[in-house]
């Protein structure tokens, strides 16, 4: 039995930026557990809870509040990119998402691949069950944001990938 | 919002004699590694470790698939009697109590999914004591264990 008298849940996420050119920019970054995952978890001592991050974003999806509903990923789990300066509901865009094991030994990370538009990014969330239409905040539950960012710039052929880890120890 | 949050525990027990003395201490509990992998599982596929079938009488082997506390006393492992309650929106207290069998309690735990053999094996095991102390019991003595898991 490992001697642990305490449980810790936190987080990290890395941002790549290919440019089309070539050039390569990653930072790392500390991110805040939210408060909805934590409620989630103190329930789920009691009453199973659904958090499974098992129906991942698959595209590149746009939505705001004129367009209102999510047209194909409703739902999902993922991370999701604010491009409006203000608010999710008024612009984001959903990743093309994976999960894995990560490191150390009890954490998983989970993989967001954005391409294909020319964007200023904002912020971005990572969460369980994104909601049908537009809204702020975006999802059912949001496990995590970002401690600080720096907005990303993005011309339509540049790539930005965030890997985002969360992790038990 | 915190940059990160912890799962911690304690417990506390309570004996009432026979005579009517009460007898009160409170622990600080481990919390075993099983919680954490079952918490990091749920990320990939959902997971049931909720403590919502619970033991309810006092007996050895304790019931299958049933959680909750259990103790170990007269060479068996027993059941407790086990209720829940959240003292707090973050918090999920535990109580067990165990009466009617002369033993010395040496041991105690905490879990889902108990395998129903004379053993403290659990699917998932929520915690142990830290630091035990032995509790010898008559059989009109009363033990009760309040194990509080606190998400903070």
């Amino acid at each position: 039995m490992e001697d642990n008298s305490i449980i810790k849940v936190c987080g990290q996420y890395r941002c790549t930026v290919k440019r089309e050119d070539g050039t390569i920019e990653q930072g790392e970054w500390k991110n805040t557990i939210h408060a909805d995952f934590l409620g989630l978890l103190e329930s789920s001592l009691a009453t199973p809870q659904d958090y499974a991050l098992n129906n991942l974003m698959d595209t590149v999806e746009y939505n705001n509040e004129q367009e209102g509903g999510w047209p194909t990923q409703a739902e999902k789990d993922g991370i999701l990119l604010r491009t409006d300066s203000l608010a999710f509901e008024r612009g984001s865009y959903t990743t093309v998402c994976g999960i894995a094991d990560g490191t150390p030994t009890y954490s998983k990370k989970v993989t967001g691949v954005f391409t294909g538009y020319v964007v200023t990014v904002y912020e971005a969330n990572i969460g369980w069950k994104l909601k049908s239409i537009a809204a702020d905040p975006p999802f059912d539950v949001i496990i995590a944001t970002p401690t600080s960012w720096s907005n990303i710039t993005l011309a339509v052929a540049d790539e930005l990938t965030i890997e985002w880890t969360i992790s038990f120890s | 919002m915190n940059e990160h949050f912890k799962i911690t525990g304690r417990y506390r027990t309570i004996v009432k004699r026979a005579n009517g003395k009460v007898e009160v201490s409170e622990w600080q509990n481990t919390i075993h590694s099983e919680l954490k992998e079952a918490v990091n599982d749920a990320f990939l596929v959902s997971q049931n470790y909720a403590l919502d079938n619970l033991f309810s009488a006092v007996e050895t082997p304790p019931a299958s698939g049933k959680d909750g506390i259990i103790m170990y006393g007269a060479s068996h492992w027993y059941s407790s009697n086990c209720s829940t309650s959240e003292p707090t929106s973050t918090s999920t207290k535990v109580t067990g109590v165990f009466t009617g069998v002369a033993a010395t309690i040496s041991d105690i735990a905490l879990g889902f999914n108990h395998a129903g053999t004379d053993s403290d094996s659990f699917g998932v095991n929520f915690a142990d004591p830290t630091t035990w102390n032995n509790i010898t019991l008559t059989s009109d003595d009363t033990l009760t264990v309040e194990w509080t898991i606190t998400v903070s």
